[in-house]
């Protein structure tokens, strides 16, 4: 179901397929890497408002760090990958901190794994672990409850740089 | 069933070992359940080493954040100006770390170290942190006045997050001790539970490899058992083929005979016609009396019943039985009873007789013309040890030899007879297909009286030696009786070309203290020697010089007995005629009459 959803999704993303225009907003993420589309000097920023019209996806789950569960909106880096021209499988993701960690782009496909720009509806905040967190459905997959995901699961995302298939 | 038999024991054991077994059965599977449940319970517990070392990191992320914190207001200079809310983005990234040691699985884990005082200090460490709020507004609005009292209460702090973080530490390495114990425990039950299992597994894998074995030997059994069932219905059938073989004859005879009686006139015959229907019917009553023998012999309910009798007595009563047999075929038989036996046994002497009958009537069979002799003597086997009933004083052995001067047994029934009925092996042959009914009883009588049965076949005859165990009676109990015995050596002249008649009938002499001289081609010509008897048997080359011979006895005065009739018939002469069987209560009375009450007149002659 998952995957018919995302084939639906990316023929509606077809007229999304443009050049990328330049954020208008606060730059909340840069993308750095083997990209092709770009709308800055070898990078690609984005704003709130840029992500928003990426298609959009919701994880319904509980996670380790924030109490209850929670709805968790957002893009999928199979999109992003695609919007930037690039051939990458695999992300490394850095937050604010400073800390990086590495997604495979299948995460996003075979793991439902997405990039949450919204939390029950609203915009993440810093101090929720916002503006940018990755989110895998724990509850959905049994599997995903261990230190590799939720190692991967990185929050506060300042930074994505996409890595060729070559590196 | 049939394996349980007499072994009553076994059926409890066995319901035991089923007990066990379904013991086991559900002892394994609660030690693998346990096994699951352990295992599944320790990757909870590798859970909560994950939310422990999170914690640790958590915590040590706050600190540095607070030192990263610091550090910009720190860098703060006036071209810094306006800040545009980077002051508060940093701050945020402070707080998210707090949020998260107080809302997250982490903040629920650090709650319990130390007794609460880290959630103490953490609510201090916020509190102090959320009242920085203030002076950090005052910043972004571009008032770097408040920045120095700001930096002065962050770096007040460090001393409160210090000690959170020893206390996290402390905590933390508190809590993954007793996770360790208590995985050790885990593991404990795990090897307990292991040890349970694998001692289970051997249990089942004895009773598997028992019951696999009981199986095996039951499958064994069982056709043991069906093919018995087969060979029992194949001896039922091979018996009621041996019956009607056996009694065809006996009533074929009955038959004839009275077909003739009914067609010829009554003559001299008839009488011998009537005995002959007599001992057909005897012989079929045998018959039937040997069928009811073996049967019960078969199921073991034969018992045997000693008597205290006359041996002598007893044996020619039953040389009685087939003298007509005898007769009819013109065979010469003798018996000879060692006087060093007891006068009187005890042993079963019904079955004695049904076996000197079965071995008799044997040598009848296989022997057309000549002798057969029986002889009764001392054995030289011991006899088996067993309890002496009341009235006998010892247990003995004698030994009764049956032999025949026939054509000999054939070598395939010689084979049979070989057979020892006694031993487990040979019950499972059937014996009555292979010799005839009589025989049969015979070898399973002696077997039966703990006796031993022997022989010896050649074309020149058989002859059966068997074994019997016998007890002697009190001497008061035994009525006394004295045979006759000249008291001088007396001599007797044999004259009989069958060597073994010849034998037998010299023992039975020197019972009476009589020394025979078998006949020889020149015991004519010695006419000084006397004989005090002269015996006439059947002898060719005393044909040719019989008359001279008689008329030298006469001269002599020597009493001539003979079983010869021939001889009988031809010569006018005082003879004392002998029939055959001869038996020493038929020569008693007449060597007493020569040697006893005449005894001293002839003495007295010679004088």
């Amino acid at each position: 179901m998952r995957l018919v959803s995302v084939l639906v999704l990316l023929i509606s993303f077809s007229s999304f397929s443009h050049a990328l225009d330049k954020p208008e907003g606060k730059v909340i993420l840069t993308v750095t890497g083997a990209i092709n589309g770009s709308n800055l000097d070898q990078s690609a920023e984005f704003d709130f408002a840029m992500l928003q019209d990426f298609p959009q996806y919701s994880v319904t789950t509980n996670n380790p760090w924030i109490r209850g569960s929670h709805t968790y909106q957002g893009f999928s880096a199979v999109d992003l990958v695609k919007i930037l021209s690039s051939e990458s499988v695999r992300l490394q993701v850095f937050a604010f901190n400073g800390y990086m960690t590495e997604i495979p782009l299948n995460d996003f496909v075979e793991k439902g794994a997405i990039f949450a720009i919204k939390q029950d509806g609203q915009p993440m905040t810093i101090r929720k672990l916002g503006p940018i967190m990755v989110i895998y459905p724990f509850d959905e997959l049994e599997e995903l409850k261990s230190e590799i995901y939720y190692g991967r699961s990185i929050w506060q995302v300042a930074e994505i740089k996409l890595i060729g298939s070559m590196e | 069933m049939r394996l349980l038999e007499g072994r009553s024991w076994l059926l409890p054991l066995k319901q035991w070992m089923l007990y066990i077994f379904i013991f086991i059965i559900i002892s394994v599977s609660i030690a693998v359940f346990g096994i699951i449940t352990y295992t599944s319970d320790n990757a909870k517990k590798n859970n909560s080493r994950r939310v422990f070392e999170s914690a640790l990191w958590n915590a040590l992320q706050l600190q540095i954040q607070s030192y990263r914190f610091q550090n910009y207001l720190v860098a703060l200079d006036s071209s810094d100006y306006p800040l545009n809310g980077t002051a508060f983005f940093e701050y945020d990234l402070l707080m998210s770390r707090v949020d998260l040691l107080r809302e997250s699985d982490v903040g629920s884990l650090i709650k319990k170290f130390e007794g609460g005082r880290t959630t103490r200090l953490l609510n201090i460490i916020n509190g102090e942190l959320e009242l920085l709020s203030f002076n950090l507004s005052k910043i972004e609005a571009g008032d770097p006045s408040y920045l120095p009292d700001l930096i002065d209460r962050i770096q007040k702090i460090e001393g409160q997050m210090n000690e959170f973080i020893s206390l996290v530490n402390k905590g933390s390495n508190a809590f993954i001790s007793n996770q360790h114990q208590e995985l050790q425990k885990n593991l404990s039950y795990i090897q307990l539970l292991s040890l349970v299992l694998f001692g289970c597994l051997c249990v089942l894998c004895f009773i598997t490899i028992k019951g696999l074995s009981e199986f095996k030997k039951t499958t064994k059994s069982n056709k043991e058992l069906r093919s018995g069932i087969q060979s029992t219905s194949e001896d039922k059938a091979n018996l009621v083929a041996l019956i009607n073989q056996e009694i065809r004859s006996p009533i074929n005879s009955i038959l004839s005979i009275a077909n003739t009686l009914k067609n010829e006139q009554p003559t001299e015959s008839s009488q011998e016609l009537s005995k002959h229907i007599k001992e057909s019917g005897r012989q079929l009553i045998q018959t039937i009396e040997i069928l009811s023998d073996l049967t019960l012999i078969d199921t073991q309910k034969m018992t045997l019943t000693s008597t205290v009798e006359n041996l002598q007595e007893s044996i020619e009563n039953i040389l009685a039985i087939v003298t007509p047999q005898l007769s009819r075929k013109d065979l010469k038989c003798v018996v000879y009873i060692d006087p060093a036996l007891p006068e009187y046994i005890s042993v079963d002497f019904v079955r004695i007789k049904e076996i000197i009958i079965a071995l008799l009537q044997n040598a009848i069979t296989y022997t057309p013309s000549g002798s057969i002799s029986v002889q009764v003597r001392a054995s030289s086997l011991s006899a088996p040890s067993t309890t002496l009933p009341t009235g006998t004083q010892e247990a003995r052995m004698l030994q009764i030899a049956i032999r025949d001067t026939g054509i000999g047994m054939p070598s395939q029934l010689q084979q049979h007879l070989r057979a020892n009925p006694s031993l487990p092996i040979k019950q499972k042959e059937s014996i009555p297909n292979m010799m005839d009914l009589s025989l049969t009883l015979c070898h399973k009588l002696v077997y039966l009286m703990k006796g031993e049965i022997d022989f010896s076949s050649t074309q020149q005859g058989s002859e059966f030696w068997i074994d019997i165990p016998f007890n002697v009676p009190d001497n008061n109990a035994i009525p006394q009786q004295s045979n006759f015995k000249c008291t001088d050596k007396k001599q007797a002249l044999l004259i009989e070309k069958d060597a073994h008649l010849a034998t037998i009938i010299g023992l039975q002499l020197a019972l009476f203290n009589i020394d025979v001289t078998p006949f020889k081609e020149n015991s004519f010509d010695d006419e000084n020697h006397h004989y005090d008897l002269v015996i006439l048997g059947d002898s060719n080359q005393f044909e040719f010089d019989k008359n001279e011979a008689f008329l030298q006895w006469r001269m002599k005065g020597s009493p001539i007995l003979s079983y010869h009739f021939q001889s009988i018939d031809s010569i006018n002469s005082p003879i004392i005629p002998l029939h055959f069987p001869l038996l020493q209560n038929q020569l008693d009375p007449i060597i007493s009459t020569l040697f006893g009450s005449n005894q001293d007149t002839e003495k007295n002659k010679h004088d």
